[in-house]
């Protein structure tokens, strides 16, 4: 488990409010938007090359130091970061000014290390849960949690109740709650006939089959 | 083959696809998806032929989700017919697919495995797709 490491980025303030802000991607910017403790809410631009390179190491969840105009470093932690349903690039992105001394509750990514025994006797890891919500100072918030899948075998789970959560940190989440559990394979059946059977089936409207169960009783 | 147990209606409108999809666009369920990349209606031989051109290369490895449902039935009039009389017979079902959508998911198996088997159930479908991978989305970690 890591602890959390500090990146800064910068930004400026922005004047193109609403679906204007668009425009900014030609200008090899993105739209951003930043609002917390002590801070009023302030439409920003970030550079958008900087902001994708930033995401390759950090995730959603993750305390930044923001400079705005050149001025005082912001404690932020990024809250959210909308896409383009298609190309996959990053659009807009909510900035959360928090307070060092204050807890705050966030959600941290999973990491999952090491090779299960179920998964080398041909089971399947399946991975339920991807993030976990916590609640920790900014500065105790960890860049994700690892989570050691080694021991898992063929029908076995591990819980949020088997973490143990690093120093600091409180896990909101229901112990029984399961993270990861490796089940067997399944194996592709081949069902024909079944198939031939459904195609020719007709689909019954609702309301239909009561209708037939009415005039049967009558 | 995919189709609902029980409908409203026999027969529906045809409906536009305009815009990119509103809803599942992101890698959810499993560490890879297929996206869609322009919009078309999917029927459900495509879906089946895709799930099976997948698990096949998969073998007995990883799972699979299918993320879209053919629940608009599509009508169609029997050939050397005269116009009019109505609607014709419902012959197929579709899924509604816009750009953006990730119509299939796959976990617990490797990357190039999940890849070339994205791309074969890539070839039975009617539209270009894009592999994506859960960290190419959302900016999930």
């Amino acid at each position: 488990m890591s602890s959390a490491t500090t990146t800064e980025l910068n930004a400026t303030t922005r004047e193109t409010i609403g679906k204007a802000g668009h425009k900014l991607i030609a200008l090899d910017q993105m739209a951003g938007v930043v609002y917390g403790a002590g801070v009023e809410a302030t439409p920003v631009a970030v550079d958008r090359h900087a902001f994708e390179r930033l995401m390759a190491h950090v995730s959603v969840g993750s305390l930044l130091k923001l400079t705005i105009d050149g001025g005082k470093p912001l404690n932020v932690i990024i809250k959210e970061v909308q896409t383009d349903p298609v190309k996959g690039t990053p659009l807009h992105v909510d900035f959360w000014a928090v307070k060092m001394d204050q807890a705050i509750s966030t959600v941290v990514p999973i990491t999952f290390v090491g090779s299960s025994v179920g998964e080398r006797e041909g089971g399947v890891l399946l991975h339920e849960l991807r993030e976990l919500h916590i609640e920790a100072l900014p500065g105790d918030i960890p860049e994700h949690i690892e989570v050691d899948v080694s021991d898992l075998e063929i029908g076995t789970s591990f819980t949020v109740g088997d973490l143990t959560p690093p120093k600091g940190v409180t896990l909101h989440a229901d112990p029984e709650t399961v993270i990861a559990a490796v089940t067997a394979p399944t194996i592709e059946e081949e069902v024909e006939e079944e198939a031939e059977l459904e195609e020719g089936a007709e689909v019954p409207e609702v309301g239909e089959e009561e209708a037939e169960a009415e005039a049967e009783e009558e | 083959m995919l189709l609902p147990k029980r409908v409203k209606h026999r027969k529906v409108m045809r409906g536009t696809m305009r815009g990119p999809a509103k809803g599942g666009t992101e890698v959810h369920f499993g560490d890879y998806g297929l996206k869609a990349m322009e919009a078309a209606w999917i029927t459900n031989r495509q879906i089946e032929a895709a799930r099976i051109a997948m698990t096949r290369y998969m073998k007995r490895g990883g799972k699979v989700w299918i993320n879209i449902f053919p629940d608009k039935p599509v009508t169609q009039k029997p050939a050397e017919t005269r116009m009019g009389s109505g609607k014709g017979n419902p012959e197929k079902w579709v899924a509604v697919v816009k750009p953006g959508r990730v119509m299939f998911e796959v976990a617990g198996v490797s990357e190039e495995v999940a890849k070339e088997a994205m791309r074969l159930a890539a070839q039975k479908l009617p539209i270009k797709c894009k592999f994506v991978t859960r960290a190419d989305v959302g900016g999930e970690g």
